[in-house]
Formats: structure tokens, sequence, C-alpha cells
């Protein structure tokens, strides 16, 4: 077997409760948001409902609930994949197997990205099918593409912990954090109306691709030992 | 990849500090801008502005009443010349004229004013609403149980307890459109989809081609009317009026207005900016707009024929010393569009930062003089032309992210 598959392996053993427990509470959420939607077709009536989450100013932003969800999942599985070892300076010990260290961080970046796309994926697709049988396209088009920027934050949130834990440095590690939390207000944006911000994910997604390979620069900087 | 990393790193500082360093700038110097504000008085048939001052013994805010020749008003010289604006006051004190023009004032007079923003520029529509009755048996609007969308296949009526399509209506209606010249699919819907009014004028279409319809149901049966315009749409802004349907903006952002007899009006009035703010009584309608430095108020006849036009320098941020500072400072800002338009990033580019980008590039040559380091390593070069372009944002992200070997 490829050492990169031992290296994942460790990986999930110590993330595995962080991403089972999340996915749980996200599933939950979408379940919750979809109740509550029912209700109120219940009780106000369909036309009603489709009125009032249409034009009502502002509209209801009935999936609200679901915004700081990919953050928790990307807050969880990235602080029990490197506080551990960071704490308790076990990294050192990992950065000295038998794999090349820009290897061995970028699996360990790589595995918390897949896993972070999975959990996306279940609870969006789950989200949209639920959606799609409520509501016509013309909602559920721009319903997804408002979540879509929601969902890209857990990619920025989750790099900007590993780039902020392998930083050997407490003066960068903070900055680096301050950094991470101004940009993140861009992807957790109000929503005005349905579909709002939808023009704005090429560069949002942009933005979460490029911080992707952060995490090699923290990573090179404790190789070296940089204080 | 080191390299790579510390480059990437600083695209990210500098794309953060363009978003954030120029509006926290902004908020530190920025001062409330002194109000001015332009009305046309239906009394005098003439402007009355209403400046805002700064007492320079007490430092206090206060208004100022003037008319067009410049002369001091006092309030409640203004609030007469202004009965509509200030009708709960001019009550009070037994200042209420009964009649104006010789036209009674009556309660009903009183109160049929109409305030409305008319913007050039669309905002985000879900291509779906309710069609109303129009022609009620009772008064005043009630909700149907299916919305329509006007697709590839016509208009289609989605029932909303089902979210199943009613083949019968949509049928009917797509043939009633059809016969009227409508090609599908809509480009654009334009309404009122809201029962809070007083009656329902249906909803004005664009097809395929842009050209304008206007479909309602009467009784309900379909009513579709193709309207002749002339020029390209941009956006429409529909009223519940006695006299127009509508406001409609062209591409050039040149004003029109729909009356109810289907008669389309060019305004003989310039909105650049593509914003304004509309107000009517019976007597007369004004239109108001700004443009960088100026409020501009065209008064109009109830016919809309032109009656007067009046502008005034107004107190704006772009002005200030401050603004020009900022202009020298930032090269760009990163921002999000106010409104419904929402962009994150947008450049904004000002100019006058050469200079600014040059200190900039002296300063971290200089360092690196001192320090003695070569400038044609491939790293430095690259830093120097992040500085040229960027300015301030590129020598912060370029000494947070230092080159090291």
């Amino acid at each position: 077997m490829k050492p990169i598959w031992h290296l994942f392996y460790k990986e999930w053993i110590k993330t595995r409760a962080a991403f089972f427990g999340t996915l749980i509470v996200g599933i939950g959420v979408v379940f919750y948001i979809f109740i509550g939607v029912e209700n109120r077709i219940t009780l106000m009536g369909a036309k009603g409902y489709t009125l009032y989450m249409l034009y009502n100013n502002p509209p209801v932003i009935y999936y609200g609930l679901l915004r700081y969800i990919p953050l928790l999942a990307a807050v969880c599985i990235g602080v029990s994949q490197y506080a551990p070892e960071v704490a308790q300076r076990r990294i050192r010990l990992t950065l000295h197997l038998p794999v090349g260290n820009r290897t061995l961080v970028a699996g360990m970046a790589l595995y918390g990205l897949l896993l972070i796309t999975l959990f996306n994926a279940i609870v969006l697709a789950l989200f949209c099918y639920k959606n799609s049988v409520l509501f016509p396209a013309e909602v559920t088009v721009p319903v997804r593409e408002t979540l879509l920027g929601w969902f890209l934050a857990a990619y920025w949130v989750y790099n900007f912990i590993a780039f902020t834990a392998l930083e050997p440095n407490r003066m960068r590690q903070l900055f680096y954090a301050l950094t991470g939390i101004v940009v993140l207000s861009l992807y957790l944006y109000h929503v005005p109306f349905h579909g709002a911000y939808s023009t704005s994910m090429p560069v949002l997604a942009l933005m979460a691709l490029l911080s992707c390979p952060l995490v090699l620069f923290s990573g090179y900087r404790l190789n070296k030992g940089e204080r | 990849m080191a390299k790579i990393v510390r480059f990437l790193l600083i695209l990210i500082t500098i794309f953060t500090l363009s978003f954030y360093l120029p509006s926290l700038y902004q908020r530190t110097v920025e001062k409330r801008p002194l109000k001015t504000m332009i009305y046309f008085s239906e009394v005098s048939h003439d402007f009355v502005i209403a400046r805002e001052s700064i007492d320079s013994t007490t430092q206090e805010a206060a208004m100022l009443y003037y008319d067009t020749r410049g002369n001091l008003l006092t309030e409640t010289e203004y609030m007469q010349l202004l009965p509509f604006n200030n009708r709960r006051k001019l009550k009070l004190m037994g200042l209420m004229p009964d009649s104006l023009d010789g036209v009674a004032l009556t309660t009903d007079v009183l109160k049929n004013v109409k305030r409305s923003m008319l913007v050039a520029d669309r905002s985000f529509s879900y291509g779906l609403a309710p069609l109303f009755e129009s022609a009620p048996e009772r008064v005043g609007v009630s909700l149907p149980d299916d919305i329509f969308r006007i697709g590839k296949r016509g208009i289609e009526f989605i029932d909303c307890t089902t979210g199943e399509i009613l083949p019968e209506k949509s049928a009917r209606f797509a043939q009633a459109m059809q016969a009227a010249g409508f090609e599908a699919p809509a480009r654009d819907i334009y309404g009122i989809p809201s029962v809070i009014k007083r009656w329902d004028s249906g909803y004005f279409i664009t097809d395929r081609n842009g050209r304008l319809f206007h479909l309602m149901m009467a009784k309900g049966a379909p009513y579709c009317r193709h309207i002749e315009t002339g020029f390209e749409i941009k956006n429409i802004k529909c009223h519940t009026d006695e006299e127009i349907f509508c406001h409609i903006f062209d591409t050039d952002n040149r004003l029109y207005v729909l009356t109810t007899d289907y008669r389309l009006l060019p305004l003989p009035i310039e909105i650049p900016s593509g914003r304004c703010f509309m107000t009517s009584n019976d007597f007369f309608r004004t239109y108001k707009t700004s443009e960088k430095d100026t409020s501009i108020l065209f008064a109009l006849d109830p016919s809309f024929g032109f009656v007067a036009r009046h502008a005034e320098k107004i107190d704006h941020y772009d002005d200030t010393r401050e603004a020009a500072w900022e202009r020298h400072l930032f090269p760009f800002a990163t921002m999000k569009t106010p409104g419904y338009a929402h962009f994150i990033p947008l450049p904004n580019p000002v100019r006058d930062f050469c200079i600014v980008n040059l200190m900039c590039f002296l300063v971290w040559a200089a360092v690196k003089l001192y320090k003695r380091r070569s400038f044609k390593r491939p790293e430095n070069m690259g830093d120097a032309i992040v500085i040229l372009l960027t300015g301030i944002y590129g020598l912060i992200a370029v000494w947070l992210f230092p080159n090291r070997k």
C-alpha cells in the first residue's frame, strides 16, 4: 500500500468523530429547515408562503441556518486534524516519517479538503433535493448559487486553520488567523434576496483555490526551524 | 514552491488590503455632508432651496431656506410655499390655504401625493410572479393559487400547492400572447407582485426580441397587448396610478412614461446617473437626480410638459481634501457594489496614485540598498513590479512576506 494511504488512514482516525458529528448536525439542520418550511406552508397556504418567500421585503431566507454549517465542519475537521499534533509537538515526529515533507504536508491538507468536499456534497445534495421537491427551478437555482459561497467558506477556513496551525512563529500565527477571519466575512454574506452574490462565485472560488497551497509555506518554515 | 506560495500570499494580502484599507480610511476621515435640498413650490411656481449651515459661533447645524434669487425665507414662509410637504404643520398652525390656482385643497387632493424611486439598472428578478385578477368583483387584489413563468414553452402557470403546471390555463394565456405577437421566452417581467395595492394593472413583459407587451387577467380571461416603443428597454418601474402605468428607461438612461391610455411620452429631463426620485401631486411632477457634486430638480406639469429646472451644488465626500488624499494613497479599491447588484470585487479605478506608488518603490529600493541586496534577483524584480503596480498594498504585502533564502 502506498504511504499516502497510510497517511490518510492516520488522518481519518483523528478526524472521523468530528466528520460524523458535523455531518449529523448538517443533515439535521437540512431536515429542520424543511420541517419549518412545510409548517409555514401548512399555516399560511402554499400561495401565501410562495409570495412571502419571493417578494417580501426582505424575502424570507428560509435556509439561513445553513450559513454556518460548512464553517462548523471546516473548523471541527481542521482543529481535530492539526491541533493535537501541533499542541503536543507531535508534528515534528510526523515530519520524520519516510515521506518527503512537502508530500506529507500536502497529503494532510489534501485529505482535509477531500473530507470537506464529501461533507459539502452530502449536505448540499440533500438540501437541493428537498428544495427541488418543494419549489420550481426559478427558486432553487438562485438559492443554490447563494449557498455555494457559504460552502466555499469551508475551504478557506480549513486552509487557514492548517496554515496557522503549522506556522512556528506566534506573531505570524496571529496575523494569519486575523487575515483568515477578516476575509471570511466576504464568504458569510448576508442575503438580501435569493441568488445574491452568485456573480461573485468565481472570485470566491478562486480565493479558496489560491489559499490551498498556503499550508506548504507554513510546513516549509516549520521544517526549516524558522522562529 | 515556497516562492510560488509567497506570491499567492502577497496576492491574497493585496486583495484583503484593497478591500479593507480604503473603507477604513474613509470611515476614519469622512465627515457628515451638509444637506442641500431643492423643492418646487406649487404656490410660487418657483424653486425653494433648503440648505444646512453651520453656525460659526455655536458650531451647530441649522436649516436655512432660500428662494432662487437667494432671498432668505423664514421657516413659516418656507412651509407655506410647500403646502403638500408641510400639510400637517400648516393645518395645526391654521395657515393651510383653502385653494390653490382655483382648485380647492380637499383632503383627497392633499393626500394624492406619490413618491417613487426610479432606477435604470435592473434589479434581480426571479421570473416568477402571480397574475392577479385585474377586474375583480370585489374591490381589492386577491392572491391567485398559481404563479406564472414565461420560458421557451411560453407562459406556464404553476400550482403553488402541488407544484404542477396547469395545462388549460397555460394554453389559454399562451394562445392570447401569441396572437398579440409575443415570442417566448420573456426577457423580463415587470410589475408589482404584491396584494398591498389598490388595484392591479397586470405585468409589462419584454419578449425574446425585447418588444414590450402588457399582460393582464380580466375576469379570468387573458388580455395581452403589444406596445410599440421604438427603443430598447433597460428597466421599467410600475405604479398603481390612475394616469400612468409605468416609467420606462431606455439603454441611454432616457426616461419615458406610459400612460393608462397607452401613450408613450418621452420626459424632457436628463438623468445620466440613471437614478432619480419622483414626486407628484395634482399640480406638478418633480424628478430629482444628482450628478457627482450637483443635485438637479426638474419640474413638469401634470401632462409631463417641461416647467423648470434648477441645479444646486451639494456637499459631497469626493470633493473634500480627504477624498483627494484617498485618490493619492490607494491605486485601486475592491468593494461590494451597493444596492441590488452584488458583485464582490469591483475594481474602483482612481487616478493620482502614481506618485505614492513611486514613493513606495523608492522606500523599498532604499531598504534593499541599505541591506546590500541585489535587484537582479528574479524575486526582487517581481517585488518591484508588484509595488509599482499596487503601491501601498504591495509594499505592505512584500514586507509581511519577505524573501528568504
